[in-house]
């Protein structure tokens, strides 16, 4: 893993916007810094003697499946009244456009 | 004060609002800051709404008895932070599972408790409403992430609570304040209503001030759950029912490898706790855990992977605050810029694990070791019945000493994390402390043997 050597600028600033998070200059240098001690730490991933084990992604409790028929879930009302903004029976939310000038 | 009390003293006359109403003045302040929430005047209304249930004829398992809940759990019409600036005041607008179980078997829910932000943390430090301290020493950390639930129980407050485990949240504060606490296997109870944190993983967990409180919570939330797909279907054996069974007969692993990395006081209490198991008829062997030293480095990328896909869904449309941008990706970016330091860095590495060019030798790597870690497990329980080990390899440290470091931090899960990744039942008892410091040792299971640990766990503790 690149932790081993830390996490270069380019790499880093890539992940943060995949994250979408935005950070201060202080903020990023600092975060940078951890990270790239966290991954150190986990080298021992890298040599361990696991290549020819199938991952396990969660253990399993069971197949379950469920009749295909819809079930009660929250109501409009319900669900926009935690929205920081709605209108019209909508969630209301900043355009992928950007403002209207 | 245990539910057993409890119990107790409502069948011999007092009111549940007596009862209600004497826990209150116990918390008083709330010197150690264990809740975010609690609405008295809500809490007595049900207190007597609860005594009108029992005055009608009504049985109630938990008879009133107050169960504080970590504040990542639904509870309708009540403030769920999860200790984050993004979600201060979103009301949910449903129960989880585990809290319709509460009430269906008439527990008082009594208040809402701090937690590390999003369930990320082992401290309780990382809360954005300022940290729980240790009811044994203010000066030290409760452990965490459900620090809150474990000082409610550790001061005294309440007799049990609910916390999640997801890395070690339950067992590690549960070890740090001095009371009893029980992860059950993965897909046991339910977690529908549950923050998710890393779903793989999370666990409701009941913390006890004693054995048969954590066994009676233990009883009403386990079991199938519709509304979650990883439920196990599978029938619950009654924990209540196994107190009292002893631990003659069961073959019990000692890990000594992780006595061996733990504080010399953690180590001998441990060790010492090992002989009580031996004189009620158990028999003990050293063993050792293949793996269990990738167990941390494996958590660490999977547990944030999890949580980078989890918290994506935190943007600022539907639930909690916003900051509003130029554009709908600035106000992503804004919004989440609300997350805390530590939350912030587990999404970005688990981002990092995830995305393309490095998910192979971090997310898939590491999930790999996890079947390694799991085939080591199922390998040593052919031969013993429960594993024993240190919760935590310290006593509850400082507040502050490990907030500037990350790699510190972690490295308090470092005995919780195989069994999280494993999906295996574990459990903490005090047994011990070091200067007034509780210690906790850690009972492993095998996969829905929970009675199991709970009669180990009753010989356990002195």
């Amino acid at each position: 893993m690149d932790g081993a050597k830390g996490i270069d600028d380019a790499t880093f600033g890539r992940m943060l916007d995949l994250a979408a998070v935005a950070v201060s200059d202080e903020e990023r240098e600092a975060l940078r810094r951890d990270l790239g001690r966290v991954l150190e730490s986990m080298a021992a991933i890298a040599d361990a003697p696991v290549d020819d084990l199938p991952p396990t992604y969660g253990v399993s409790t069971g197949s379950r499946t469920r009749a295909d028929e819809p079930t009660p879930g929250l109501d409009r009302a319900e669900a926009l009244a935690g929205a920081p903004q709605s209108a019209d029976d909508h969630f209301v939310m900043a355009s992928a456009m950007g403002r209207k000038e | 004060m245990s539910l057993a009390e409890h119990v107790a003293a409502v069948a011999a006359g007092e009111t549940i609002r007596e009862r209600a109403e004497a826990a209150l003045d116990r918390v008083g302040d709330d010197p150690h800051h264990a809740f975010l929430s609690l609405d008295r005047a809500s809490i007595l209304a049900d207190a007597d709404a609860l005594d009108q249930r029992v005055q009608s004829g009504e049985s109630l398992p938990l008879a009133g008895a107050p169960v504080a809940l970590k504040d990542n759990l639904c509870q309708q019409g009540t403030r769920t932070t999860c200790g984050s600036r993004l979600l201060e005041e979103w009301v949910a607008p449903y129960d989880a599972t585990v809290v319709q179980r509460l009430k269906d078997a008439g527990a008082l829910l009594f208040g809402k408790t701090n937690l590390d932000e999003f369930a990320m943390g082992s401290s309780t430090e990382n809360s954005a409403f300022g940290a729980t301290t240790n009811p044994k020493d203010p000066a030290r950390v409760p452990g965490g992430s459900s620090g809150g639930s474990a000082a409610a129980v550790g001061a005294g407050y309440v007799p049990a609570s609910l916390g999640s485990d997801t890395g070690g949240s339950v067992r590690q504060p549960a070890a740090y304040c001095g009371v009893h606490a029980l992860k059950p296997t993965y897909g046991r109870v339910s977690r529908f209503g549950l923050v998710a944190f890393a779903s793989s993983l999370d666990q409701v967990a009941p913390f006890g001030a004693t054995v048969a409180d954590v066994a009676a919570v233990y009883d009403v939330i386990a079991g199938s759950d519709a509304r979650d797909a990883t439920s196990a279907e599978r029938e619950v054996p009654s924990a209540t029912g196994a107190l009292g069974g002893g631990a003659r007969g069961l073959r019990v692993g000692m890990v000594r490898g992780c006595l061996a990395q733990a504080d010399a006081a953690v180590a001998a209490a441990v060790a010492e706790s090992a002989s009580r198991l031996e004189g009620a008829g158990a028999t003990l062997t050293d063993v050792g855990v293949e793996h269990f030293d990738l167990a941390l480095s494996a958590y660490y990328l999977i547990a944030p992977a999890e949580a980078a896909s989890n918290l994506a869904r935190f943007d600022g449309a539907r639930y909690g605050s916003r900051v509003d941008g130029a554009d709908l990706a600035e106000t992503y970016r804004a919004t989440r810029a609300r997350f805390g330091p530590e939350v912030i860095r587990r999404i970005v590495l688990g981002t990092y694990a995830l995305s393309e060019g490095y998910a192979d030798e971090a997310y898939v790597r590491a999930s790999r070791a996890r079947t390694a870690i799991c085939r080591a497990f199922a390998s040593v329980f052919e031969n013993v019945d429960l594993l024993l080990l240190p919760t935590a390899p310290t006593v509850a440290f400082p507040l502050g000493e490990r907030t500037d470091d990350p790699v510190a931090m972690y490295a308090a899960d470092v005995f919780t994390v195989p069994a999280s990744l494993a999906g295996l039942p574990a459990s903490s008892t005090p047994v011990g402390d070091a200067g007034g410091l509780p210690i906790g040792a850690q009972l492993i299971g095998r996969h829905f043997e929970e009675t199991t640990l709970i009669r180990a766990m009753e010989v356990l503790a002195p």
